[in-house]
């Protein structure tokens, strides 16, 4: 499991943070064919990964907002959007559109920021089927936070975790920790 | 005539290993009319490291850009080499797969036509008393047609070689050389095996005479 870039910067406590839906993508090692996330128990993933967010963000003594509580039917939409485009807000990528997105998203509910979590898995060769240990399995999470008013990337990092996403596994909970332990303070 | 257990189960690995790595394969994806372009010299960029985990450290010159060279030659190309990726910024993989053409054609010399990109995505070791000595690499390929704005091909290339004797010789030759050179080695044999030979009547001039 290694932790990678990180960017740090204190935020104003006063700053809402929205946390999207988590993106998830299962595919296969070498060929990139797409598998379904219900047969790793995606939505128990996703939940997890979600509760996880908030949790952490509660914890810098910053407003986490659960995306999927919204009742609001053009902040879901905008909202769905934004969750589609994780893969690529997650490496930095703020184009016109996003930009236009978080603009509607800061008229709709004010000074806030937005939390992307993308989890891409590539599925190795089942190891337990061969005499090898390492089968080149991995969970690449990655967490962004990106200021609504600008579009700039107030906060990002990533982990590697060489296993399945497994929910009950210590791996798991310790890689969603590693992810978050350099998340930024809310200041006065 | 009598073998050795070991001794079998060794060049059993190693020609798994082989077939795994140099067997063609499909590509992720080949531009149909791959074979009806003249592709008259390839530039290959610097290789971009996107590895989440870095703490191989790894020779891109060695390892990797003079391997796809002599894989290209050994496939009929002419190929050059460019010590810069061009006027793009940021490159990821996700980036790569989903260029528009005012992209592609910042990749590279502006001059040249033909652009491959290579990136690591993967490489890793494990070398333990208890288990075999493993070691795995992911790599990517792309090559850019900059005239059309496309990608003309692209695939992966993985590999996983482990050393099955076991004991303790292979695990000290292991943590001495390491697996992660011979696994970027068969991940980028098993990434090649997808490109297509050149069929130009031209192109035997280009490969070398003594393969390798």
């Amino acid at each position: 499991m290694t932790k990678s870039f990180t960017q740090r910067k204190a935020l104003d406590s006063k700053l809402n943070i929205l946390v999207l839906k988590p993106f998830l993508k299962f595919e296969r090692l070498g060929d990139e064919s797409t598998l379904s996330a219900s047969i790793y128990r995606g939505d128990a993933i996703e939940t997890n990964l979600t509760i996880a967010a908030i949790h952490e963000v509660e914890l810098r003594h910053l407003i986490p907002i659960d995306s999927r509580n919204q009742s609001n039917n053009t902040l879901l939409a905008v909202c769905n959007q934004l969750q589609s485009l994780s893969p690529q807000l997650s490496s930095g990528q703020i184009s016109n559109q996003t930009h236009s997105l978080l603009k509607l998203l800061d008229t709709l509910i004010g000074h806030h920021a937005i939390l992307v979590q993308y989890l891409k898995v590539k599925v190795g060769p089942d190891a337990s089927r061969t005499i090898y240990t390492f089968s080149g399995t991995s969970s690449h999470f990655q967490a962004t936070l990106i200021s609504c008013v600008t579009g700039e990337v107030l906060w990002n990092n990533e982990v590697l975790l060489r296993d399945l996403p497994k929910v009950n596994n210590s791996n798991f909970t310790e890689s969603i920790k590693l992810l978050f332990k350099s998340f930024p303070n809310g200041t006065e | 005539m009598y073998t050795h257990p070991r001794l079998s189960s060794t060049w059993i690995a190693f020609l798994f290993v082989c077939i795994v790595g140099c067997s063609p394969k499909n590509a992720i994806f080949l531009d149909p009319n791959f074979q009806l372009t003249n592709i008259n010299k390839i530039t290959v960029l610097p290789v971009v490291d996107v590895r989440v985990d870095t703490s191989i450290a790894v020779n891109m010159e060695k390892q990797i850009r003079e391997k796809v060279m002599y894989l290209l030659k050994a496939k009929g190309y002419r190929t050059t080499l460019s010590d810069s990726l061009g006027d793009v910024g940021l490159i990821t993989e996700d980036i790569l797969k989903s260029s528009k053409p005012q992209f592609i054609r910042r990749l590279g010399p502006p001059q040249d036509r033909w652009i491959m990109v290579l990136m690591l995505i993967d490489v890793a070791q494990e070398i333990k008393i208890t288990s075999n000595p493993t070691g795995i690499a992911e790599v990517a390929g792309f090559l850019f047609d900059k005239e059309k704005g496309v990608i003309t091909w692209r695939d992966k290339g993985i590999s996983k070689v482990s050393d099955v004797v076991g004991g303790l010789f292979p695990i000290a030759w292991a943590m001495v050389w390491g697996m992660d050179e011979q696994a970027i080695s068969v991940a980028m044999d098993n990434l090649m095996s997808s490109f297509p030979e050149n069929e130009a009547p031209d192109s035997k001039e280009v490969r070398p005479r003594f393969p390798r």
